[in-house]
């Protein structure tokens, strides 16, 4: 989670001096969210992403170097820099992709639930996704998809109450998330994002389900975004008191580390070190991806075709 | 002032009329008043007359094509005019006519454009080359003083063989190959064939077919040659030589290799007749990248002929003749003809052009590979 | 290798060529899979897949809800992950429901992630008028623009039934995503196809007449209109070569262009309606390549620009006729 927390940092540092460009999508905030879940995930289970994607795939044990490498448009990146902060995949630890196009990952998920179902393995897949996404229709065909096939994909929307600058409330008419889930033929959950632990007991039964041919799952997590939609974006749409409240109050990281070190499965010390050696990591990170080349101009061409 | 000839509206709501045929051809006089073409519309077949009298010039649509009504299709020129050409800062030229024009360092101001606005197209550069061969060849005519003597004027055709072949005797150093024939196979398939083919396959078809399809082994005879290099085609396009009314012509079969037996046949009945009508046009008479000459309808056994340049190669036949062959000791009478191959030594020697022949020998006897 | 050089095999039908490509590669490969609304034990919208689950079962042919978009997208996720799909749209106007998935996504994978995953999959789109008649807007359109101009994409479209399975097998083989169309009006046509196993590669045309006065390019339904313009033009003495270009992305340019060279006419046909369409790219192309050959401007048959009138008298008046590429061609030969 530090690693994500102090990822997700650099990032925007980077962005404010100008060294990174383009579009990029923090989930500061929302680390509970996909750390509990991604904690019941291997290495061969699959994930779907999304622009606010670089939580996702380090909670899924992507090497932050290459992906900073890539934030930076670096030959070195997981996509050779043809990808960005946007578009970041790996493959290698099961990540199908981040699709900036809302809801775009969602049937990529439930193809990749039926190639494990088709296969005959108990793998599974996450497909992350926002509050905002329940607009798009590919996410009720895929869960239509999901249910009468019985696949094993675990939907998971990250309502971090904004999309952009529309407030879910407005926007989204899905009231009852059991009741919806239970219509459509499959269980559904509403679970605190900020409480990493009662994220990671849903993630448990959910990904258990999955696993032995229970078939899909809806999570719904209650989460907060602390940045804006975009680095740089000037957040008309919210006040400034409500992000500090939530940033003292709702911070997951304090949350659960007080937590651990109350039920004494953490000591300050050993507290301390993780936070630093994410520190250091992210740190690494950043000196590998900027030490790192372009990719060369005239391999433009290159990854057309297959 | 040249005067348009316009698809015209003959009935009210008409936007378009197919020009069924001219009944002037170009360069012919027409009077006023005069029937000029005959137009279709979904109404009638009418008569269009010729609103000016003079030369028909600048035809731009043909028999059978849909002309929108207003649509300039001919001029009729003064007589004594000068053709409509186009303004005089700009010379419109298809793409190709320029390229071609360019290839043979013809200067453009001197062509003559028989498109609309005196736009020059490829045929007219075909056109005008060919009247510069004419006018480059010289005649002479020597007699001996005291005998009388009637004087026969060389057709422009004639005069231009001439030349060409007296280029070719003295600039080309050729050498001949000759083979016979075991033409048993061949008479066999000739006879299996004709009761049933549209148009009866000739022998020369039959050489065009197997000398088509042997050049496909040996490129270097399948070209030309212009100075230290040979241009070897990819399409086989072999020149048949035929005389109509005296003149020797050379039409050409395009990419017989691909064609059957009766199409190559059809194609050679249909060249003949256009020949004899002197109707053949420059795109069949151009184009070619190997010639064929049989005599065999004279009652020839056996001539060389001589190399066509630029091409590298001429096949020259005889007619087919019953002949005493050896065989296992025996004589046996088969039918044979012979092939004399003339080949330019300066692309080939007898090494490398003697195969060609023997492929060519091994086709006719062994016909049934051509179909 | 081309139809015309095998007279002497067995003649089936451009459906039953499909069918038959599909069925010999899911038995190859069990990663091949078909999905499409209805293609189960109903056999599809047109019957091309009839037969096929009773073979193959819900493991290789699944019918789908009517989702063209998240199918076209759970297709893209199987083949990522192992499967090899065939995605069959009912008709091609449907698939514009899907062009996030096939444009956005399937297109850009390989590019995006740096050639870590790649997309093998087809999407077969039946499309065209002509045949059923009186189908109206929405389906009716020939749609191949759309797609030949998504960098990522391939994109074919045989003619004939021998094209039709060895394309489809070329396609199922690829590791790109291809679109894969057919036409409805040709569902019947039959044709040689030998026994046996072959494939036509992608990227290659077919001359299906040797000509030499004009160059004809055309494909799908316009193709067999092309051949016969062919016959009625030969009588007059005028022979055009007559170009298949089978595949639309990436294009035979060799076989054109050299076609073009030779003839020094081209008249580019295509069913779809004329502005934005695949015969402007040909044409641009070949001024492009071979503008030195060119006797007269490159001439272009096409759809009018209106959406698909239902009347068949409206829809007799906007589609390309056999006289118009008759007329056409003669205006390029008699150019001057």
């Amino acid at each position: 989670m530090y690693e994500i927390r102090f990822f997700e940092e650099v990032a925007g540092n980077l962005y404010r001096r100008g060294l990174l460009k383009g579009g990029v999508h923090a989930c500061i905030g929302q680390e509970a969210a996909e750390v509990g879940i991604s904690a019941h995930l291997r290495t061969d289970d699959f994930i779907t992403s999304t622009h606010r994607g670089h939580g996702h795939h380090l909670a899924k044990g992507a090497d932050p170097k290459r992906l900073m490498a890539e934030l930076l448009g670096k030959e070195t990146g997981y996509c050779k820099g043809r990808g960005g902060s946007m578009h970041v995949a790996a493959f290698e630890v099961g990540s199908l992709g981040a699709f900036p196009i809302v809801g775009a990952g969602v049937p990529s998920a439930v193809g990749a639930g039926f190639s494990i179902q088709q296969q005959g393995t108990d793998q599974v897949v996450v497909a992350y996704f926002g509050d905002g996404t329940l607009g798009q229709g590919t996410v009720y065909e895929g869960m239509n998809l999901a249910s009468i096939w019985k696949l094993p994909v675990i939907f998971a929307c990250e309502n971090n109450r904004y999309a952009v600058s529309s407030r879910m409330e407005d926007m989204i008419a899905l009231k009852d998330v059991p009741a919806f889930a239970a219509s459509l033929g499959f269980c559904g959950r509403r679970v605190n994002g900020q409480d990493t632990l009662e994220v990671y007991r849903a993630a448990e039964e959910a990904v258990e389900r999955a696993r032995s041919g229970g078939g899909p799952t809806f999570l719904f997590l209650d989460t907060y975004r602390f940045e804006g939609h975009y680095f740089g974006e000037p957040e008309g749409y919210r006040s400034r008191e409500e992000v500090q409240k939530a940033r003292t109050q709702i911070d997951p990281i304090p949350l659960f580390r007080a937590q651990l070190l109350e039920s004494r499965v953490l000591t300050p010390e050993i507290a301390q070190e993780i936070e630093q050696a994410a520190r250091a990591a992210v740190a690494e990170a950043l000196v590998f991806a900027e030490a790192s080349p372009e990719p060369d101009p005239e391999e433009y061409g290159r990854y057309v075709y297959a | 002032m040249a005067e348009e000839v316009f698809m015209p509206r003959l009935t009210h709501d008409m936007q378009s009329g197919r020009l069924l045929r001219w009944l002037k051809q170009e360069g012919e006089s027409v009077r006023k008043g005069e029937p000029l073409f005959e137009v279709e519309t979904d109404k009638a077949v009418s008569e269009v007359e010729a609103e000016a009298s003079g030369r028909l010039q600048s035809v731009t649509y043909g028999q059978d094509q849909d002309v929108p009504v207003g649509t300039r299709m001919a001029l009729i020129v003064g007589e004594g005019e000068a053709p409509a050409a186009g303004p005089p800062e700009r010379i419109i030229i298809t793409p190709i006519a320029r390229r071609i024009a360019r290839d043979h360092q013809v200067d453009l101001a001197l062509l003559k454009g028989s498109g609309r606005g005196g736009r020059v197209v490829e045929a007219d550069v075909h056109h005008f080359l060919s009247q510069q061969e004419q006018a480059n060849s010289t005649m002479t005519v020597a007699a001996p003083a005291e005998v009388e003597y009637e004087v026969v004027r060389l057709s422009n055709i004639q005069r231009i063989t001439g030349q060409r072949m007296l280029q070719s005797s003295q600039t080309i150093p050729q050498f001949t190959l000759e083979v016979d024939v075991d033409m048993n196979e061949a008479v066999r398939l000739r006879q299996h064939l004709n009761p049933e083919a549209k148009s009866p396959v000739s022998f020369t078809a039959l050489l065009v077919k197997a000398a088509a399809l042997a050049l496909r082994h040996f490129p270097r005879i399948n070209a030309t040659i212009d100075g230290d290099s040979l241009q070897c085609y990819k399409q086989i396009n072999i020149g048949v030589a035929m005389t109509a009314k005296n003149d020797l012509l050379v039409p050409v079969i395009h990419q017989a290799d691909m064609l059957t037996l009766e199409q190559i046949q059809e194609r050679l009945d249909a060249l003949k007749q256009q020949a004899s009508q002197g109707a053949l046009n420059a795109w069949q008479l151009s184009g070619g990248t190997f010639t064929l000459s049989n005599l065999g309808m004279y009652g020839i056994d056996r001539f060389t002929a001589l190399v066509n340049p630029p091409q590298v190669a001429i096949l020259a036949t005889g007619q087919v003749r019953e002949q005493a062959w050896v065989e296992d000791d025996r004589l046996v009478i088969r039918p044979a003809l012979t092939l004399r191959l003339s080949i330019d030594h300066r692309a080939l020697d007898g090494a490398t052009a003697s195969p060609f022949l023997v492929e060519l020998q091994k086709m006719i006897e062994n016909p049934y590979r051509m179909l | 290798m081309s139809m015309h050089d095998n007279p002497n095999s067995r003649k089936i039908s451009y459906m039953l060529a499909i069918r038959e490509a599909l069925q010999e590669e899911m038995r190859r490969d069990p990663a091949v899979v078909l999905f499409g609304e209805d293609v189960a034990r109903h056999g599809g919208g047109f019957g091309v897949s009839k037969t096929l689950w009773e073979e193959f079962g819900d493991r290789q042919v699944r019918n789908t809800p009517i989702s063209e978009n998240c199918i076209a997208g759970m297709a893209l996720g199987a083949a990522m992950t192992g499967c090899r799909p065939v995605v069959e749209f009912m008709f091609m106007d449907f698939a514009a429901l899907a062009i996030d998935q096939i444009c956005n996504e399937a297109a850009k994978i390989h590019y995006m992630y740096g050639g870590q995953a790649s997309a093998p999959l087809v999407y077969r789109c039946p499309q065209g008028g002509l045949s059923m008649k009186s189908a109206g807007a929405h389906h009716s359109q020939s749609l191949e623009a759309w797609f030949t101009h998504i960098p990522g994409l391939k994109v074919v479209f045989p003619s004939t039934p021998y094209d039709a399975k060895g394309l489809l097998k070329a396609a199922i083989r690829d590791p790109n995503p291809v679109v894969f169309i057919e036409h409805k009006a040709l569902y019947s046509l039959e044709g040689p196809v030998p026994e046996g196993e072959y494939a036509i590669p992608i990227g290659e045309a077919d001359v299906k007449i040797v000509g030499n006065r004009a160059t004809v390019v055309a494909s799908g339904y316009m193709l067999h209109l092309a051949l016969q313009a062919g016959e009625v033009l030969a009588k007059e003495g005028l022979e055009v070569e007559v170009i298949d270009p089978r595949s639309l992305k990436p294009l035979d340019e060799d076989c054109i262009f050299g076609s073009v060279r030779k003839t020094h006419r081209a008249v580019l046909v295509q069913e779809a309606c004329r502005t934005g369409g695949v015969a402007a790219e040909w044409g641009m192309r070949i001024e492009e390549e071979c503008f030195d050959w060119l006797d007269a401007p490159v001439e272009r048959v096409a759809g009018q620009d209106v959406p698909i009138p239902y009347a068949r008298s409206l829809e007799s008046r906007v589609w390309p006729t056999l006289d118009g590429i008759v007329q056409a061609v003669k205006k390029v030969c008699y150019f001057k």
